[in-house]
């Protein structure tokens, strides 16, 4: 049975499309749940409504879940209705940000 | 930078200076605004959300 | 006075959240249509970050919808304009840059407005939603706010007409119902007249007294009160906003 944390350690492979960094160190990694049956469901927060990337995360999300053992289905929710601040960037996420000329 | 609240305590991400200019309401993103640096004249990216909202009806009793 | 029924409530919320994601897929299409009339690199920038953000309000809108029973891609496929829900003020294009700004204006304070009723609303994930448009609608607004200041600044008078011109298909937008159910069952945090009322305020307070008043009120011939307009989408402005790939979804 694969667990949370083996999701949440798959997961830092997938990054945010704009800074690579890893959609958790973004804060935008919320939830992730497994029931019996081995469906995963992963709750995101995309900050922006328009999200042009939203697709491709979907698309690198299911990828990386689907190939741990015991997973038999993933489901991913944008979240568009969570709220997203900077506060939830973690500090090196941000100063890497800095250095790419990205103010946060 | 001064006169805009939107953009109170805004330094450039390079030099930490607070003398710019903003050049853009919309940056490289949607989420992002474009401001130049007048001390070391970079062009460098802000993310806005700072979760203002416009001008909105009062409703009583509504937890802000 | 008897209760509503559930059914007429979710119907309501349906009409009401669609008459805005409509209007919000009219009013992205204005953005893109209209980006190469931007008279600087910044304008460009922003019509574009605009029209993205507001194709975004219309997908998270629509996959709410699914919440409340529509099909998401029978919503994109509509394949007929009298199916579509937008507002009167969209449907006429822009004559001039000034009506541009003025009209987009009133569209995004309109919008925002009809919104914030739903800030308290009972379903949190709706609220959220709605809290979210509005923290990114605050920077639509304060683009138009800027063009404004030059008007202002340059004395340009056509910018204020075009406001007062526009300012009766905006306010129709918000019209009521004789009940508005979603306000009485306590999922509008305020009635429709009021929010009308806030609205035309803070036009008339963003011309800074320099209002011409705003004309007659607009012709109810025709008005629809499920899809929260009089008459017919245009067919030209049809042609523009419709899905013309069948391969391709906004979600």
């Amino acid at each position: 049975m694969v667990t949370v944390d083996a999701v949440r350690e798959a997961l830092e492979t997938v990054e945010d499309p704009h800074v690579p960094v890893s959609l958790r160190r973004m804060g935008m990694l919320r939830d992730i749940a497994i029931d019996d049956g081995g469906v995963v469901q992963v709750q995101l927060c995309i900050p922006c409504l328009g999200c042009p990337g939203v697709t491709l995360l979907r698309e690198a999300i299911e990828q990386c879940v689907t190939a741990l053992p015991g997973v038999s289905r993933v489901v991913v929710d944008a979240g568009f209705f969570l709220p997203w601040s900077r506060d939830m960037v973690d500090a090196e996420a941000k100063a890497l940000m800095r250095t790419s000329g990205i103010q946060i | 930078m001064s006169g805009d609240r939107d953009f109170a305590g805004v330094r450039c991400p390079h030099c930490a200076s607070e003398a710019l200019t903003m050049v853009s309401l919309f940056g490289s993103s949607v989420s992002e605004v474009m401001f130049r640096c007048g001390q070391c004249r970079t062009v460098f990216n802000w993310v806005k959300w700072r979760g203002t909202l416009p001008p909105t009806p009062t409703v009583p009793d509504r937890p802000s | 006075m008897t209760t509503p029924d559930k059914d007429a409530l979710g119907e309501a919320l349906r009409n009401d959240l669609l008459a805005l994601a409509d209007s919000k897929l009219v009013l992205a299409n204005w953005y893109t249509t209209c980006v190469h009339n931007g008279r600087s690199l910044p304008d460009f920038a922003a019509l574009l970050g605009m029209a993205t953000a507001t194709f975004g309000h219309t997908r998270a809108l629509y996959l709410y919808l699914v919440n409340l029973g529509c099909d998401y891609d029978g919503l994109e496929r509509r394949a007929q304009p009298a199916a579509f829900c937008s507002m009167n003020l969209l449907d006429r294009p822009p004559e001039d840059w000034e009506d541009f700004i003025a009209t987009v204006y009133l569209a995004e304070l309109a919008m925002w407005t009809f919104a914030s009723g739903f800030l308290g609303h009972p379903d949190r994930p709706l609220a959220g939603l709605i809290r979210k448009i509005g923290e990114e609608s605050y920077f639509h607004l304060k683009y138009c706010q800027g063009w404004q200041s030059i008007f202002t600044e340059t004395g340009n008078r056509r910018y204020g007409a075009a406001l007062a011109a526009r300012l009766p298909a905006a306010l129709a937008w918000f019209r009521a119902q004789e009940d508005d159910l979603l306000q009485a069952a306590g999922q509008r945090d305020l009635p429709l007249s009021t929010l009308c009322q806030s609205y035309r305020a803070e036009v008339l307070n963003s011309l800074g007294g320099a209002s011409a008043g705003d004309g007659p009120p607009a012709s109810l011939d025709g008005w629809d009160p499920q899809r929260r307009r009089a008459g017919t989408m245009p067919q030209r402005l049809f042609e523009i906003i419709r899905l013309k790939d069948p391969g391709a979804v906004l979600r």
